[in-house]
């Protein structure tokens, strides 16, 4: 029987589809077999970043009101074998979901996968209460900013109230990826502090993603930043994906400043 | 004719043997001599005597539990105690006394009738009506009470008790972190 973890942040536009999409392939290179679940309907996304922008023939909708089989709707991924995307309807927006077809659907993929991944919309609307109702866990994605973080803690709020573990009173685990970190504003004391914010949201941290500009070239390109080796967030992702695996990696400080070495400084001066 | 509505605190002494009542007196009349106290168990002329000398009230004839005395059965106040955070969102409403064992987060209401201690930091709302609040706050969190919104500057960072004494408004900072376990 798979877990499943849905991918919440409150807040749209704080990487909940990027770190989606590279938790799949992080989790799916350590050997497990994945899916990953659109569940922003309307506002399609996360198969243009896997690279799969035009392989989608039917979608979830189709499955769960049976116009299409779910081996017909998976599609698989060209970056990693294990892995699979339902992806969202294009045409159809939120209000077609039913909370009795999401559970139908989760219940088979977690007859099929070890990892179901769901990627919630952005805000805490029906298709957010959607996505988090029958997850296992959460992984909240803020951003080191209080816009972020105030929405986060609302939509973890609404995690604790509505999900159906929460009203069956068992927890529903609730771990804390921070993402876009950017080093040098942190020690500056202009960005928010990971102690900071998980005094504020009190919940444990799965990982901290340093801000990345070739984060946005690798969307583009369909080719999540985790494949890249050079990448410090796609490093930052990989050991993630190792923690969700059960592997205990030990935490980087991706967030104190490394300013140039003493050696850089003295070797600049012979130029 | 004048009324007057008093709530008093009652304490209830079982009297087992003279002299055991006659040491637990002595240890504790300090406290004892401003309280009212309901005896039950038979009061010897010693007893009495000693009562009398040490200028206590007591009465023998108050039954809590008795239905026909219903009206003296003095409720405490009740005391809601939240031990989780309150996050981004919340609007608690209370009418009794609250004790929070956890942060307010910003976006956070809370409206109380009676006193307020919070253990955790205060980022949110706060409107309290009380005579007595124990809060530390964040320079983002607004405190309203009775009426007055209290200048953040002077409550930011250490706990500060903060008393309305009926006329004023009196706030003291706590130099020393609380203990509370």
């Amino acid at each position: 029987m798979g877990i499943v973890y849905a991918i919440i942040s409150g807040k749209g536009g704080v990487g909940k589809t990027t770190t989606t999409a590279n938790l799949g392939i992080g989790i799916a290179q350590e050997g497990k077999k994945v899916v990953l679940v659109d569940f922003d309907l309307g506002q399609r996304n996360l198969d243009l970043i896997l690279g799969l922008e035009n392989r989608v023939i039917y979608d979830m909708v189709h499955v769960m009101d049976d116009e299409a089989g779910l081996k017909q709707a998976l599609i698989k991924s060209k970056h990693a074998d294990n892995l699979f995307l339902l992806a969202a309807s294009q045409t159809k927006d939120k209000s077609v979901l039913v909370q009795e077809k999401v559970k139908k659907l989760i219940e088979i993929l977690k007859e099929e996968f070890d990892y179901v991944i769901l990627d919630a919309p952005a805000g805490i609307e029906s298709g957010f209460e959607h996505t988090i109702m029958y997850a296992d866990a959460t992984i909240i994605v803020v951003n080191p900013e209080v816009s972020s973080i105030r929405d986060a803690d609302k939509a973890i709020g609404i995690v604790d109230a509505k999900s159906e573990k929460a009203k069956e009173n068992k927890k529903v685990q609730k771990f804390l990826v921070i993402n876009r970190i950017n080093p040098s504003m942190v020690s500056n004391g202009d960005m928010l502090a990971s102690a900071d914010i998980l005094d504020i949201l009190s919940i444990d941290l799965l990982g901290k993603i340093p801000e990345d500009k070739g984060i946005i070239e690798a969307s583009n390109s369909g080719k999540p930043i985790i494949l890249n080796e050079n990448s410090q967030a796609g490093v930052a992702y990989k050991r993630i994906s190792k923690r969700l695996c059960g592997e205990n990696v030990p935490f980087e400080d991706v967030e104190s400043f490394v300013s140039p070495s003493i050696i850089t400084k003295i070797k600049s001066l012979f130029q | 004719m004048k009324v007057k509505q008093y709530s008093v605190k009652v304490f209830e002494i079982n009297i087992e043997s003279q002299s055991s009542f006659l040491t637990f007196m002595d240890k504790n009349i300090i406290m004892l001599k401003h309280y009212l106290i309901y005896i039950r168990g038979e009061i010897t002329p010693v007893i009495e005597e000693y009562l009398k000398s040490n200028d206590i009230t007591y009465t023998t004839r108050l039954s809590l539990s008795d239905a026909k005395h219903q009206d003296l059965v003095l409720k405490q106040s009740d005391l809601k105690i939240i031990d989780e955070i309150v996050r981004s969102g919340r609007d608690i409403k209370v009418a009794s006394d609250l004790l929070i064992l956890n942060r307010v987060n910003s976006g956070a209401k809370l409206q109380v009738e009676g006193n307020l201690i919070i253990t955790g930091v205060v980022d949110g709302m706060i409107f309290c009506n009380g005579d007595f609040m124990l809060v530390k706050t964040s320079s983002k969190a607004m405190i309203v009470f009775n009426g007055v919104e209290i200048d953040g500057s002077l409550l930011q960072n250490k706990f500060n008790k903060i008393i309305f004494n009926g006329d004023e408004i009196i706030v003291t900072p706590i130099e020393k972190e609380p203990k509370w376990a």
